[in-house]
């Protein structure tokens, strides 16, 4: 007995002596600002990253050729002190600034860039937002193993002070990207140490070297990641906080009650869906509109499906008031089109609307009156409550309007997204986020064969269309007469590239109005894609939710738009940058 | 015993590897990725990343490689949190979990064995009643209902303890009594009926007879065989303790093993899945074998390796 006792009372010992040691490690103290980051960041090496968890730590350990100011969203000076544009908007040149240094003291030079935008486009590397660099001259080539000679991709160090990029068509938003966290500048012998011996473990605190506002002080993971104030940041100067947590948890519940108690000062919007009634009524709750769009796929390949007067049909079915006020309530809007609202120069069409008369209409024409014949439909969604409480409502809706019987069907992520890719579905949910603010980063999904089309819909003049967008200012045999008898709008089409061509090739004022006609060509895809073909079913445009303490500054959600106007930050993108403490 | 010890430790490996050759095949036969994606990328891109992380391999070869690395200690990198290893990945977790599962194993003992003894001691009495009512609503309380309860009034009504975290002393009671209900319950109830079954034995009877008292006949004589019940339930919960609590660790935001077991799954982080089952069999296996020495050392009717 006595034994026993002993052998407990040691087990006792032993198991407080590993609290002991297990606590004298992780105690960092409260940060002067804290918040939820949402899940564990996938990494923190910008050319892996995919993810806003991942990326807003990102831009803040380094910094780009160009960032976003935190108040307006608009890319400012960052690296690059100032740029040059010319040839028709497909040459730019960078001038870099020469104080802006790494954190082991080295300068940050254009071969900093040249290397870095390299290793993102190496096959070796498999970064999945390559693409953000594929408008570079051969960088797609380069990237997917076409091309082996790098000197022909379209990347240039004139000096270690100048870089030089040569895109294939002019980018409009070649400068978000530039600030995007894809692109931005890794510390070459730090990253080439760690992928001889360890590949990487150069992301950790004791390994890393950034340029950034901010340094990685610690990284622990499901728990958090410590940032520190930046003292040899060229722009230390406008950083007021001095340290940051995030906070990685993927539990809406656990996020929520940080910021209820205080420890955590921001919460953007990490938390359950059923608060929401609680949480609206808090002074401290902000929302805005989001460019991100909630809808669903058509599978273009079934049969059924093949005829486009079912897909609209399906589309004027569908009573998206009734979602958007009884099943969300947050605010959400109505998408009748596809891209959302908030694009500047960007003017969608109208979209179908909501007629169920004229729905069964032209149900009866491609031969299923009251739906008769009709094979029934599934909708496929990832099981996730309020996914269910949509596809529900839609199901009923369908069977409702058009006699078809239509009914929800849950799997899980990883199936739902194998059973979208392969095309085994009827209807599937899905959603989109802007990368940048324009249409293309949402239209240019849909051509033939595109990696996220995943309907299976094809269309000759929208391929043909989606190319004239990406080459406006230079016009090359395109477009031509046959095509403005094909769109809705080919007249004003046709004064407005009279109008373009009427300026000299190269100038700026050529580029300016080309993009008017590029706005055109993207109202006609989306024609195609919400009026005319409907492969996809646009039901609603989210809000982005916000809860932020009273002495946090610098949380916009709302921008400083030009004249003084305030405009939804409709990116959700809050640079940590930008924030700062009231009450110090 | 010692026989019986090093016989187990012989057939550890023999039983980690079938363990292992089962979760890969099933978590191969799942279907995903883990590199799925919302965005999908090009088909070249998809390639590039299966290669980076040796996912090109056939079953076979990719298993093989696999124990390769194990024999060297080395567990493969994480898919999901990437620039750790599964190793590190583990390091860190393991002893949060452990510290917690201690913490909470302790809790249960000190309040399971107690109440139960009691209460078999005075079957039918009102503390009996009482304690099996309240181990009746442990163990079917999950733990999401157990820690949000505590979380609301300990919390948000009374102000006594932060709301998670891991770091602070503070952090550590509202977690491990989450953890800890559950196991106490069980165990007052395994130790009630293990005084139930030893009070009519021959032995106590006997030892009665001689006049002992009462306090000695418990202490000498009921206690070792009533405790024999809890003591096998020890070990499979002790694996299950040490191993971390998903709902636990989520709902106090704790960085331990628990998420590693569930997230690592829904990623198909395929190298962390094997080093979580590898840790969690392992501790299954040894802390059984405990149980069977402790056994013989508790029961002398029990004589092992004989």
């Amino acid at each position: 007995m006595r034994k026993t006792l002993l052998f407990c009372a040691a087990v006792l010992a032993a198991g407080l002596g590993v609290v002991a040691l297990a606590f004298q490690q992780s105690a960092l103290g409260r940060a002067d600002f804290t918040f939820t980051n949402g899940t564990e960041p996938k990494t923190i090496d910008p050319h892996g990253m995919t993810g806003q968890p991942d990326g807003r730590i990102g831009l803040a350990l380094f910094e780009g050729l160009t960032y976003y100011d935190p108040a307006t969203l608009n890319p400012v000076p960052g690296v690059a002190e100032r740029w040059d544009i010319g040839d028709d908007g497909r040459l730019w040149t960078f001038h870099l600034r020469r104080n802006a240094k790494w954190s082991n003291g080295d300068p940050v030079t254009a071969r900093d860039f040249h290397w870095s935008w390299k290793r993102m486009l190496e096959p070796k590397t498999a970064a999945e937002y390559s693409y953000m660099l594929w408008d570079v001259v051969n960088a797609e080539r380069y990237n997917k193993g076409k091309l082996t000679d790098f000197s022909q991709v379209g990347l240039e160090v004139l000096d270690d002070w100048t870089f030089r990029v040569r895109l294939k068509t002019y980018v409009p938003y070649f400068l978000f990207l530039t600030s995007f966290y894809s692109l931005l500048p890794v510390h070459r012998a730090t990253v080439e140490k760690s992928d001889a011996e360890d590949p990487g473990r150069w992301t950790l605190p004791s390994n890393i070297v950034t340029n950034g506002p901010f340094l990685l002080e610690a990284w622990v993971v499901n728990d958090r990641i410590r940032l520190r104030k930046n003292p040899g940041y060229w722009n230390a100067a406008s950083i007021r906080l001095d340290t940051i947590d995030a906070l990685s948890s993927d539990d809406l519940t656990a996020c929520i009650n940080a910021y209820l108690r205080g420890e955590a000062d921001w919460n953007p919007s990490y938390w359950p869906a059923t608060l929401n009634p609680e949480i609206l009524k808090r002074p401290d709750f902000t929302r805005t509109e989001a460019s991100i769009v909630y809808y669903y796929r058509i599978n273009n390949t079934r049969p059924q499906f093949k005829d486009r007067r079912v897909r609209q049909a399906l589309s004027l079915a569908i009573d998206r008031k009734e979602i958007v006020e009884n099943v969300l309530g947050l605010g959400e809007k109505e998408a009748f089109t596809y891209v959302p609202p908030g694009i500047p120069g960007y003017e969608p069409p109208r979209g179908l609307g909501y007629d169920p008369e004229r729905a069964r209409r032209l149900l009866a024409e491609a031969g299923y009156p009251g739906g008769k014949g009709f094979p029934p439909i599934q909708l496929l969604y990832n099981t996730h409550e309020a996914h269910k409480q949509v596809a529900t409502v839609v199901a009923a809706q369908i069977e409702d309007a058009l006699g078809i019987k239509a009914e929800p069907f849950n799997v899980e992520w990883q199936a739902y997204q194998k059973d979208t890719r392969e095309l085994k579905y009827d209807l599937a949910r899905a959603g989109w986020i802007a990368d940048y603010l324009d249409p293309n980063t949402y239209l240019d999904m849909w051509i033939t064969d595109g990696g996220n089309n995943q309907t299976g819909y094809t269309s000759e003049l929208y391929d043909r269309l989606y190319r004239i967008a990406k080459d406006t200012p230079v016009f090359v045999g395109e477009p031509t007469e046959d095509l403005y008898a094909l769109l809705v709008e080919g007249d004003r089409m046709r004064e407005l590239v009279a109008a373009a061509r009427e300026f000299p090739a190269g100038s700026a004022e050529r580029t300016a109005a080309a993009q008017s006609v590029r706005m055109l060509v993207f109202k006609e895809m989306e024609r195609l894609l919400c009026e005319i073909d409907v492969p996809i079913l646009p039901i609603y445009i989210y809000v982005t939710k916000t809860l932020v303490k009273p002495h946090i500054g610098g949380c916009h959600t709302y921008l400083d738009g030009p004249d003084g106007k305030k405009i939804p930050n409709i990116l959700d993108m809050h640079p940590l940058r930008g924030f700062y403490r009231k009450d110090r | 015993m010692l026989r019986l010890i090093l016989h187990r430790l012989l057939w550890l490996p023999l039983v980690l590897l079938v363990v292992l050759a089962a979760t890969t095949w099933l978590m191969r036969a799942a279907p995903g990725s883990p590199f799925a994606a919302e965005k999908q990328v090009d088909r070249e891109i998809q390639e590039q990343m299966l290669k980076k992380w040796g996912e090109d391999k056939n079953g076979r070869q990719w298993f093989v490689a696999y124990l390769k690395g194990l024999v060297r200690g080395d567990l493969g990198p994480s898919y999901r949190v990437q620039g750790r290893t599964v190793n590190d990945l583990l390091g860190s977790a393991l002893p949060v979990s452990l510290t917690l599962g201690l913490l909470a194993l302790f809790l249960a003992l000190l309040v399971g064995v107690p109440a139960g003894f009691l209460a078999g001691l005075r079957q039918n009495s009102l503390w009996d009643y009482g304690s099996m009512a309240l181990a009746l609503l442990g163990i079917s309380l999950p733990a999401f209902v157990v820690g949000a309860v505590l979380v609301i009034v300990l919390v948000f009504n009374w102000n006594a303890f932060p709301v998670g975290g891991w770091g602070a002393l503070s952090q550590l009671p509202l977690p491990a009594v989450t953890l800890a209900a559950p196991f106490a319950a069980v165990i007052a109830r395994l130790s009630r009926a293990g005084v139930l079954e030893v009070v009519h034995e021959d032995y106590v009877r006997t030892a009665k007879a001689k006049g002992l008292p009462k306090g000695e006949i418990v202490l000498k004589h009921l206690i070792r065989g009533a405790i024999l019940p809890v003591v096998s339930y020890l070990g499979p919960a002790a694996a299950a303790i040490f191993t971390g609590s998903f709902v636990v660790e989520k709902l106090f935001r704790i960085p331990g093993m628990g998420m590693h077991f569930v997230n690592s799954a829904i990623n198909r982080d395929y190298l962390l899945i094997l080093g979580v089952v590898l840790v969690y069999s392992t501790l299954l296996v040894l802390f059984n074998l405990v149980v069977d020495v402790a056994y013989g050392l508790l029961d002398p009717r029990v004589r092992l390796g004989k």
